[in-house]
């Protein structure tokens, strides 16, 4: 019998059966060394780890104002990279070492990136082009003016000028806070703050579990446990979360362009991504890429002939998603108040704009998994 | 890169090459590079004497490997060690396979090192490196196998002693353990 096959963390509830062998005993007890005196037990105050989880909360808030934007850009990178881990992880186990498989997966999106960039930009660019000549030269009021002539026209009710449909759709375009074109250029120029994201996707692929090891590795040894029941909840849940939402947001992304593209909908292929995107904002990011995609469309044909197939396609892109698609993913779904996700959405569009608004309820996703796995695993611990 | 990725997130990191693994006979099946891929989940901590390494009836999920000094195990209530561990030695395996609450308290009783794995990470090994996480399942297995033979055969002893004394007339002590 080893001491090791003895080794108890089963160490039975009862007191231990006497052994009938007198040598087995001797080895169990070990008489020959004498019980050391304890030292005292080495606790660290919780204040120390209170004080400790503050430094960090004020470190990243500081990160936030002073380096928003890049910070938001790493976050990305950092989600993405919990998106691809079980991919990289797949990779992995077909025999290639963890940077090679890092490196398979990441240069792998690149292609599938630089791949649908291609197929689908210059169509896009031609559109948005020709959005914008239209824009430039008044065209887009003048469409807007005459669909409001053609839905007077339809509606009794309703007497041309009663709306004034163009010169709301001006007044939004001016406004600070709405000029959507405005972000396009923001977007462009932040392109080359971009290059953090595929940087710090690589490194979280390659390093992803190394980087958890480290980090518990500084918990003092009385937390340790708690400390590392936690994270892996918080692992395991976030990284269902983010992965069905990616998922679900794909899947509606790519139906959604192709519901446009058959309904002749222009700027299908743009609208259809900022609708994947928008999916991860729940109730306003649907509410939002339809509105959009109908004032897109009114814009473009001066009519509301295209209402009913729009309405069609995201009605169903939206009944696969929320009959076929949730359902599927409620059990590792992070369920929020409505009322939490729309606080998140404008608290995230106050301090970061768009991209705020569409990271701020997986953001929120994750502080209440986090909030709610270190209050369930403190209360079976007797700190 | 490593370098510094390691200097940012990390003291030292696993780099040290010594085979701290290579005295455990859990993992005696291991060769020098799976050791080496083991140790990379492993967390190394390091514990004072007196430090509790787990407390009885909190819930556990790991279990431990002694790379250096002593560690009791005790009862938490009665204070009464029930087994002492050493070098190469391992404990709270059970919690490795099933998530459940301690029955015991681990103390290190001299500063120790020890090195931890946690079912997650054994999870995590399994799907990246099977091959190298069913052998370590197997030791576990064959482990708790061997250990389920000497508590059966501490029970048959009991048995046989209760029936000895119950025959001689005497009146019985009674906790044979369930």
């Amino acid at each position: 019998m080893s001491a090791q096959a003895r080794g108890a963390a089963l160490a039975p509830a009862v007191e231990p059966p006497r052994p009938a062998d007198p040598r087995k005993r001797a080895r169990l007890q070990r008489p020959d060394r004498p019980a050391q005196e304890y030292r005292s037990t080495i606790r660290v105050a919780p204040s120390v780890g209170t004080a400790l989880g503050a430094m960090v909360g004020l470190v990243f808030l500081a990160l936030l104002f002073v380096a928003g934007h890049l910070t938001l850009l790493a976050i990305l990178g950092a989600v993405l990279a919990y998106v691809l881990l079980p991919i990289v992880n797949r990779v992995e186990r077909r025999g290639l070492s963890r940077t090679a498989a890092a490196a398979v997966v990441f240069f792998g999106l690149l292609l599938l990136l630089v791949g649908v960039t291609a197929a689908l930009a210059p169509v896009a660019m031609n559109e948005a082009t020709q959005l914008r000549v239209s824009w430039s030269e008044g065209r887009v009021f003048a469409l807007v003016d005459q669909a409001e002539r053609d839905l007077a026209a339809r509606l009794p009710m309703l007497e041309y000028g009663m709306l004034d449909l163009a010169d709301a759709a001006r007044r939004a375009v001016d406004r600070p806070g709405g000029q959507i074109l405005g972000y396009v250029p923001d977007v462009l120029s932040a392109a080359t703050d971009a290059l953090i994201v595929p940087f710090v996707l690589f490194f979280m692929l390659r390093d992803g579990p190394s980087l958890r090891r480290r980090l518990v590795a500084a918990v003092p040894n009385r937390y340790f446990e708690f400390a590392m029941g936690v994270l892996y909840k918080i692992d395991a849940t976030l990284g269902g979360y983010l992965r069905s939402q990616t998922v679900v947001a794909l899947f509606v992304g790519t139906l959604t362009t192709i519901g446009l593209g058959i309904a002749g909908v222009s700027n299908y292929a743009v609208l259809g991504f900022l609708t994947g995107i928008l999916n991860f904002v729940p109730y306003v990011g649907f509410a939002i890429s339809f509105v959009l995609t109908i004032a897109v469309s009114v814009a473009t044909t001066g009519g509301f002939g295209q209402f009913v197939s729009i309405a069609v396609v995201f009605m169903v892109a939206q009944g696969i998603e929320n009959f076929a698609l949730q359902p599927w993913i409620t059990g590792r779904n992070v369920s929020l108040h409505p009322v939490t996700v729309l606080l998140a959405i404008f608290i995230g569009d106050r301090a970061f704009g768009v991209m705020g608004m569409v990271l701020a309820v997986p953001a929120a996703a994750v502080l209440k998994v986090v909030v709610a796995e270190t209050v369930v695993t403190l209360r079976r611990f007797r700190f | 890169m490593q370098s510094l990725w390691r200097n940012v997130f990390g003291p030292g990191g696993s780099s040290d090459a010594e085979d701290v693994l290579g005295d455990v006979r859990l993992f005696e099946e291991l060769g020098a590079r799976e050791r080496d891929v083991l140790l990379r989940v492993l967390h190394r901590r390091e514990y004072v004497a007196g430090e509790s390494v787990f407390v009885q009836g909190e819930p556990g999920l790991g279990m431990y490997v002694i790379a250096s000094g002593l560690v009791s195990i005790q009862n938490e209530n009665t204070g009464r060690e029930l087994v002492e561990l050493g070098d190469g030695d391992v404990f709270g395996e059970i919690a490795l396979l099933n998530e459940v609450i301690r029955t015991a308290t681990a103390r290190a009783k001299t500063d120790c090192t020890l090195y931890s794995l946690f079912q997650p990470d054994l999870h995590g090994l399994l799907e990246r490196n099977p091959r190298l996480g069913v052998k370590i399942l197997l030791g576990l297995a064959r482990m708790v196998g061997l250990r389920l033979v000497e508590v059966s055969e501490e029970l048959d002893a009991h048995m046989r002693r209760a029936e000895a004394t119950e025959a001689a007339g005497a009146p019985s002590e009674g906790h044979a353990p369930a």
